[in-house]
């Protein structure tokens, strides 16, 4: 910062001293949203104006590395009274103590009119249960759930209704035929969302999704990451993929918008399938196909 | 030169550059646009303060790379931290989404990790607070800081923790 930065200055306009700090709050707010709240918060020691900056930055963004952090999450959340339009946690390590703690991030931010949630808990061998609000959402764009999420909290009696969703990543989590069989909590689920433009699915395998009838879907990416585990009843699995896909070979729907497919196949993956698909999708520009060994 | 039915429009940088843009890479500057559409037909040529020609070399090199699908090529790290500032609010003035959000991108990249000193250096602010008040607003966040690699704060003649 020398005479040569002052100069230059000069040339553009006469701003003062720190050219950003003379941005408005609403810039300054927006760069924070690029960062983790962890260090947005920092930013909280620099002057007496930015001290209370960062809790006007609309996203929130967690990186949970253990149980500690909770209480400063809790602490945010408390903070927060105005608009939260990107929440994203993710965790490494979720137990049954934190459910309490999670629901209410969750629903703090839905009382926000969050727009984008972005939810990624790993290595957890249970239910993880997400409130029902959440697929009533009215301000809800953009759904990234990244962890196996069990869908059996979706009452058959309710309705998932999220009329502003867009962009909806799903991971399934498939161990025996009983989870394919409880996919109908999903059907449920894409059916309610009548305007979505993006649909990903990890661990698609077995999925009737051509049951979808989703006319304004542009992209959609099928991912299958993890083979499935010989032990617990495979050959039945595959077994009952086919007696459906019999069944409903006529019933194919056409995705009308459609024009970026990306889909992973294994050896375990039903080809027919996949190529009916295509036969689904007549203004399909871009394919791509990704081999998982 | 450049009247309403050409596609070239002219712009003018504050050091007196004269750059003839294709009306698609001027519609991207909403700044540009909201003047084309105020004035008469024949405008001559639009002057965009704040705007040095190097900014519109890399407004330009953005552009190209868009229209050909590689705006993920662009690059920011050959400017240092005065420079992507300066090039952040031209584009910022310009109001230009697309890369002002690249922009923004690359500047909270850089401040990522950084102590309170450098980013206290960066930004150009300047500490209003006693020692006192900061004490207690460090301690009050102090969860925010665990955990890193902090180097004790620079020109931080007023205190430690």
């Amino acid at each position: 910062m020398a005479e040569d930065q002052q100069s230059k200055r000069f040339c553009s306009e006469k701003v003062g001293d720190g050219l950003i700090n003379n941005l408005p709050d609403e810039l300054i707010c927006h760069i924070l949203s690029f960062l983790l709240t962890k260090d947005a918060c920092k930013t909280s020691v620099l002057s007496k104006r930015w001290k209370s900056l960062y809790t006007m930055a609309p996203n929130l963004h967690f990186e949970l590395q253990n149980k500690k952090e909770n209480n400063f999450v809790n602490a945010i959340f408390c903070r927060r009274t105005q608009n939260i339009k990107k929440l994203k946690i993710h965790r490494l390590k979720y137990s049954q103590t934190d459910h309490s703690n999670f629901d209410l991030w969750i629903l703090k931010a839905l009382d926000l009119d969050v727009m984008e949630l972005d939810l990624k808990l790993v290595k957890y061998n249970g239910n993880i249960i997400l409130p029902h609000k959440l697929f009533r959402s009215e301000s809800l764009v953009v759904l990234k759930l990244g962890s196996p999420f069990k869908f059996q909290t979706l009452l058959s009696s309710f309705r998932p209704y999220l009329p502003s969703l867009k962009i909806l990543h799903i991971t399934l989590c498939i161990v025996s035929v009983l989870d394919i069989k409880d996919f109908i909590p999903l059907y449920e689920l894409i059916y309610g969302c009548p305007h979505l433009e993006e649909l990903g699915l990890e661990q698609y395998i077995g999925l009737d999704f051509l049951r979808f009838s989703l006319p304004f879907l542009k992209r959609l990416c099928l991912n299958y990451t993890e083979p499935l585990k010989p032990s617990t009843g495979y050959s039945e699995i595959i077994k009952f993929i086919k007696e459906k896909e019999n069944l409903h070979k006529s019933q194919l729907l056409p995705f009308r918008s459609l024009h970026y497919l990306w889909i992973g196949i294994t050896q375990y993956c039903n080809m027919d399938l996949i190529i009916r698909v295509l036969q689904k999708t007549p203004t399909l520009k871009v394919l791509v196909v990704q081999e998982k060994v | 030169m450049a009247s309403s039915s050409s596609n070239l429009i002219s712009l003018k940088t504050s050091d007196g550059t004269v750059f003839k843009v294709e009306r698609a890479l001027a519609k991207t500057m909403k700044t540009v646009q909201a003047i084309i559409e105020e004035a008469d037909a024949n405008i001559y040529m639009i002057p965009i303060h704040n705007v040095f020609s190097h900014h519109m070399d890399m407004i330009i090199d953005y552009y190209k790379l868009s229209v050909a699908g590689k705006s993920k090529e662009f690059s920011v790290e050959k400017l240092d931290n005065d420079e992507l500032k300066d090039f952040l609010l031209a584009v910022h003035y310009l109001n230009m989404e697309d890369l002002f959000e690249v922009l923004t991108q690359a500047v909270a990249d850089r401040l990522e990790k950084k102590s309170v000193g450098y980013v206290r250096k960066y930004f150009g602010i300047e500490n209003d607070f006693t020692p006192e008040e900061y004490a207690a607003i460090r301690k009050k966040n102090d969860w925010a800081f665990k955990g890193d690699d902090i180097e004790p704060e620079e020109d931080e003649e007023k205190q430690e923790e």
